[in-house]
């Protein structure tokens, strides 16, 4: 990566600050003052070692050690009130910086989640966010007084004895040079320790996720070796980096060492010569201390820095990712529609030159069911998907009640589909407000309407707490099958006037299959209606059935038209699925 | 001592006792360093500079200053004031007659200083290399094995831990709570270390300079005691809800990216922003409260001792005057008090972090100490065969209290090579059976037996090699394809998993893709479809050969035509192994040699497809439902 896009990036992140610039300015100030005032100290004890102990100005004693005393007690609240506002902006910045990141992922495409991965997404959002939280407020004020001390205190040091602190300045590369030496391998082994954990992170990820299988296969052991080796790959890499630290840090104390020799003996030196006072011997080597430490961190910074930079390139790998999926300008709102839903000579391709829909042309009424049926992998759910927006066609164009999907907002489109996914994803919370998830003031009578629909009333009511219980962390565990009657329930709650069923009832039983698809009937009244079912008979019922193959439509039609077919793809299908049940029943 | 702080040593850090005895000797005798500069100094200025104190010159002694020398005096035959001589050096100290060097030897004497004085830096620069050395050492490693045993427990554990925890917050645990023992925690004890040295040593320095200033400057100590008493409860509090805290906003988050279709499709995204916010804005209070009562922390510690050390600078200037002390110990013991103050304003931090670790480590053994309630009983044999003969003897079982039981007492028993078919309502226990089959859950009541010997004395790991499950929602790993059918069964040779894939009909898949069996599967297998990564699960299992096969409703996902094609191999390998078969579908159940129907956890009929029929009941309705559309077809 460029360096240059880094330094960008790292601007860019600055904006997060701009509106508490007047609150750090502020902080700056304070800051500012402190490190001025924490000048002061070496200066006083340099007064009465010279003037008052060894000259013998003993009057003078009790003003300088109340002065002494004053300082730091005086400035004790500044410096809480200092930290106070630091750590409030660098939350504050975190805070929005997250919450950005959340508005941005959030309104990107269904695509870049299945790429990107739940696990990356998680670390970048929560992981870089902190590191990067540390430097961008807290280091850059310390870089500022770091230098306003280093030059405060070189000031001084060349009012006490300009030769001692001009040798004072031709040591100082020193540092540089030992900087120099050890940043690029620290870096080097950093940023190799940085990519282990990542890939730690996502393999953890996935084998808590699949953690059922592991246990299935008796794989515990090999994945605790497995992460055993991800993890020690990781700490050699540690290893590394902190042991070139250690060097790094001996370097300077080596280089600091020979620095406060020469200063303390030629100090003495020049005591003897009868140049110099031995209290201003004493500050000067205080001072020395001060323009020291503020080194001494920022290579610490510089080290850090890095990783920063890293994390802030990550952060904006999120946040620069196109919304593919937005709202065109000047979209406006979808009416309240009637469910007239026209798949114009659709096309779509996830990559270009490998199409998964070809020339889809659909004209549904409202109020009509369509069954999508056909082979694993025809296209069926991609072509809901297009429907809900969650991808552009690429070719064609796909109206509702005659507006282009595309023109008008995606919030109003998706308002009016509702949609049952072939996963049911329910989320840590009670059952109530699982099933008012899409409709969160939704009066309880509605809601107990809407369980009755999916069939989980019954189950709600035998929990202990009823619809209060909770779903997942703390409390009880659902059934695939009572995970997606809960899923129907939550999509009928929102009366949407488009539906879209995907596979929703392909693990429930029979019996309740067939209760829910009573109740649908009624819910799917006056509704138009996509279902992808691989049970053909749960499609018997629909108004239209289109058979794909390949991404194309191949057949459409009713049940009897299309078994009318002599070798049609719906009458194989067909037959194939009750090819066993046939010869079975009729042998009884 | 913290009972967690104590296991902690105890289990991670006492396997490196020579490093850390090694650190702690060379953090003693870093401590150390400043005291012998301090020397150096006192040595030079006295020795070889030869600063006297000066003498007033108007004698005008503060009032402050008289009523000290009354103090010091103790006496009251120095009312009338002060003898400017009696400040003059050293009737105190007889031993040490200090006659004015010349300039020549002052400056011989100074070569001297400047030796020992380098020397002593750069052999400290060293040593700080091996203790900087050590520490990262020691601290790398207990995390790593921290982690390890973490996820160790974590995959021993049953799934009733999984059920009820988010993924997110287990994520949480493993990552980045461990991270901060390292980052914070292990610097901090190795420096805690380096800090107890530097003040005993300190104390016995300054008791050694002087006896009587010492004394005054241990009085600061209870100031230190009390303020880190008074500011211990809230910090420590603040610390563990921020860390609640942000586990939960790392749990809520995970929850909705993953689930981010469901938030789409019902466009909650502003409503789950602001629940977002919410979380997030409690992590901001705790954090910068936290931060809060940390810099108050500091700044009292900080001010005491300043006050402290000025207090200090004015007595012993004072005896300096009095004679009672020189110039070189004054500077000597005020630096070896700094040196001791620093240490203990890092002491009351360390305390803070040590209240922040104990938080963290007590975190880490909550989930270490998580009770595993589903593992070998001492004396569990391992079963090199399995003939696959399994009996249920009244079983119950519950997840949870709150929900009741979900198998209400199960008695059955199927001969090696039998095909069950599991059906009934959606809830019924299907899937919960069978994963108590795999010993993934245990009975709450009643035993199973496999070919005679309870499960609960069978080890786990001969249960799972002879058992597999192929899951309802199918779960694969990134990697290869290749990698992930021979996920049961490592090392086995191209041939079998080739064998294994045509066996459930994946071979043509595979071989339409550009790489073949080395196809990468994304995170979750979302590149793939749902049919695919049914067939691919199904290929793992017939590759593990398995003497009792269970199939979790695994057709449920594939077209009609796949499905028919699979069912034909599942025959096959459902042939000569017990295989438990969940479905919906009555095509599938009529072909088993057994039919268990199960409705509210309650065996509903048991026996063969006719026989069911014959008796009508719960699977005779199943039967009419199903026969339906057959009819409309046929008819």
């Amino acid at each position: 990566m460029e360096p240059r896009t880094k330094t960008e990036n790292f601007r860019r992140l600055l904006e997060f600050i701009r509106p508490y610039a007047a609150r750090l300015a502020g902080a700056l100030g304070l800051t500012v003052s402190l490190a001025v005032l924490g000048m002061a100290p070496p200066l006083i004890v340099m007064y009465i070692v010279d003037e008052v102990i060894v000259a013998g100005r003993w009057e003078m004693l009790e003003v300088t050690v109340a002065l002494l005393v004053a300082v730091p007690v005086l400035t004790a609240g500044l410096r809480v009130a200092n930290a106070y506002t630091l750590s409030w902006v660098a939350h504050r910045l975190i805070l929005n910086v997250r919450l950005t990141m959340y508005r941005h992922v959030f309104r990107l495409a269904i695509r870049f989640h299945d790429e990107m991965g739940t696990g990356k997404v998680m670390s970048r959002m929560m992981g870089d966010v902190a590191t990067v939280r540390q430097m961008v407020t807290m280091q850059m004020l310390r870089i500022v007084t770091d230098l306003i001390s280093i030059l405060a205190a070189l000031g001084i040091c060349y009012g006490l004895n300009w030769k001692l602190a001009l040798l004072m300045t031709i040591l100082m590369p020193l540092y540089v040079v030992n900087y120099r030496i050890f940043i690029g391998p620290i870096r080097a082994s950093r940023r190799r320790w940085r990519e282990k954990m990542d890939d730690v992170s996502v393999g953890l990820q996935e084998r808590l996720a699949g953690v059922r299988l592991v246990k299935a296969y008796g794989r515990e052991k090999r994945e605790d070796r497995a992460f055993a080796e991800e993890t020690h790959a990781g700490l050699d890499f540690a290893m590394q980096s902190d042991t070139h630290r250690a060097s790094a840090r001996s370097g300077f104390w080596v280089v600091s060492g020979i620095r406060n020799t020469l200063i303390f003996c030629l100090g003495c030196y020049f005591v003897i010569q009868g140049d110099m006072t031995y209290g201003g011997v004493m500050a000067f080597l205080a001072y020395a201390m001060r323009v020291f430490e503020p080194v001494m961190n920022l290579m610490n910074v510089g080290i850090q820095i890095e990783d920063m930079m890293v994390s802030v390139d990550r952060i904006y790998e999120i946040l620069d990712h196109p919304v593919e999926i937005r709202d065109a300008a000047g979209a406006v709102d979808l009416p309240v529609v009637h469910g007239r839903v026209v798949f114009d000579n659709v096309g779509f391709e996830y990559k270009e030159g490998e199409p998964v829909l070809k020339n889809i042309c659909l004209d549904v009424q409202p109020g009509q069911t369509v069954a999508l049926v056909g082979h694993t992998g025809c296209g069926k759910t991609t072509l809901t998907s297009l429907l809900m927006r969650y991808y552009d066609v690429t070719e064609g164009a796909i109206r509702v009640d005659g507006h282009d999907v595309r023109e008008v907002t995606i919030r109003s489109l998706r308002k009016q589909v509702g949609q049952v996914l072939q996963d049911s994803v329910l989320f840590d919370m009670t059952i109530r407000e699982n099933l008012g998830y899409g409709k969160p003031d939704a009066p309880d009578r509605d809601v107990i309407n809407a369980a009755r629909v999916g069939e989980i009333h019954e189950f709600a009511m035998r929990t202990r707490d009823g619809y209060d219980t909770r779903i997942g962390d703390d409390g009880i565990k659902l059934s695939v099958g009572e995970k997606q009657r809960l899923s129907i329930a939550r999509a009928v709650l929102t009366q949407p006037a488009i539906l879209i069923l995907d596979e929703a009832t392909s693990s429930l039983d029979s019996l309740s299959e067939a209760l829910i698809q009573k109740a649908m009937a009624a819910v799917l009244k006056g509704r138009t209606s996509f279902v992808i079912a691989h049970r053909l008979s749960t499609v018997l019922t629909a108004d239209l059935i289109v058979v794909m193959d390949r991404g194309e439509i191949v057949e459409r039609g009713t049940h009897d038209a299309l078994m009318q077919i002599t070798d049609g793809n719906y009458r194989r299908l067909v037959q194939q699925q009750f090819a066993d049940v046939d010869s079975r029943a009729y042998a009884v | 001592m913290n009972p967690y702080l104590k296991r902690f040593i105890r289990i991670y850090i006492r396997p490196f006792w020579i490093r850390v005895a090694l650190v702690m000797v060379l953090a003693g005798i870093t401590g150390s360093y400043f005291y012998i500069l301090g020397f150096i100094t006192k040595t030079t200025v006295d020795d070889v500079l030869q600063i006297r104190p000066g003498t007033a010159v108007d004698s005008g002694a503060s009032p402050a200053g008289q009523a000290m020398a009354r103090i010091h005096n103790g006496t009251e035959d120095r009312q009338t004031g002060r003898d400017p001589q009696r400040v003059l050096p050293h009737n105190w100290d007889t031993d040490r007659p200090k006659p004015e060097k010349t300039r020549a030897e002052k400056i011989k004497w100074l070569w001297i200083v400047f030796g020992v004085y380098m020397t002593v830096r750069l052999l400290f620069a060293g040593m700080n290399w091996f203790f900087n050395y050590n520490i990262a050492f020691v601290g790398n490693r207990i995390v790593f094995r921290v982690r390890l045993d973490l996820h160790q427990k974590v995959q021993k554990l049953q799934m009733a831990f999984f059920d009820r925890k988010q993924i997110g917050k287990i994520m949480s645990r493993i990552l980045d709570d461990v991270q901060l023992l390292q980052s914070e925690v292990t610097t901090t004890f190795v420096d805690t270390i380096g800090h107890v040295s530097k003040i005993l040593i300190g104390i016995v320095v300054l008791l050694i300079i002087n006896a009587e200033l010492a004394a005054f400057a241990l009085l600061a100590l209870p100031l230190y005691v009390l303020t880190y008493r008074m500011f211990q409860r809230p910090i420590s509090e603040t610390f563990a809800r921020m860390r609640d805290a942000y586990a939960d906003t790392y749990g809520t988050l995970e929850e909705r990216v993953r689930g981010i279709r469901v938030v789409y499709s019902f466009t909650n995204e502003r409503s789950e922003r602001r629940l977002f916010f919410r979380r997030l804005a409690s992590v901001f209070r705790l954090s910068v409260r936290n931060a809060m009562l940390n810099a108050s922390l500091r700044a009292v510690c900080a001010s005491i001792s300043a006050a402290a050390a000025a207090l200090i600078l004015f007595w012993g200037a004072l005896m300096v005057r009095d004679g009672r002390m020189t110039v070189g110990e004054l500077i000597y013991f005020n630096m070896s008090l700094s040196s001791l103050f620093m240490p203990l304003v890092a002491l009351t931090n360390v305390n803070v972090v040590i209240r922040q670790m104990i938080v963290v480590i007590s975190r880490v053994f909550e989930v270490l100490d998580e009770e595993i309630s589903i593992k070998d009983r001492p004396g569990a044999v391992t079963l090199k065969r399995l003939r696959g003969r399994v009996v249920f003897q009244n079983v119950r079982f519950q997840y949870n209290a709150l929900a009741g039981d979900v198998i209400r007492g199960l008695s059955f028993s199927v001969d090696p090579g039998m095909s069950v078919a599991v059906v009934g309502p959606s809830g019924a226990g299907k899937s919960t059976l069978l994963s108590m089959l795999l010993r993934l859950y245990e009975p709450t009541k009643g035993r199973i037996l496999l070919d005679d010997y309870d499960i609960r004395d069978i080890r786990l790991s001969s249960i799972r090699r002879h058992i597999s499950l192929v899951p309802q929602e199918p779960v694969l790993f990134s990697g290869t394809i290749s990698q992930n059918i021979v996920y049961g069964q490592d090392g086995a040779t191209p041939d079998r998993i080739l064998e294994a894939a045509r066996r459930a009909e994946l071979h043509d898949f595979i071989m339409s893709l550009p790489e073949k069996y080395e196809a990468r599967v994304e995170e979750g297998g979302s590149n793939l479809s749902g049919g695919q990564k049914q067939r691919i699960a199904l290929a793992m299992a017939i590759l593990t050969d398995p003497a009792i096969l269970i199939l979790d409703d695994t057709t449920s996902a594939l077209d009609a035509g796949t499905e028919a094609r699979v069912q034909k191999t599942l025959d096959r390998v459902m042939d000569g192994r017990t295989t438990f078969v969940i479905t919906h579908r009555i095509s599938t159940a009529a072909r088993a040699d057994r039919i268990l129907v199960l409705e509210n956890g309650r065996m509903a009929g048991w026996g063969t497809h006719e026989s069911l029929l014959s008796r009508g009941g719960v699977y005779g309705q199943l039967y009419e439902e199903q026969q339906q559309p057959a009819a409309e077809i046929t008819g």
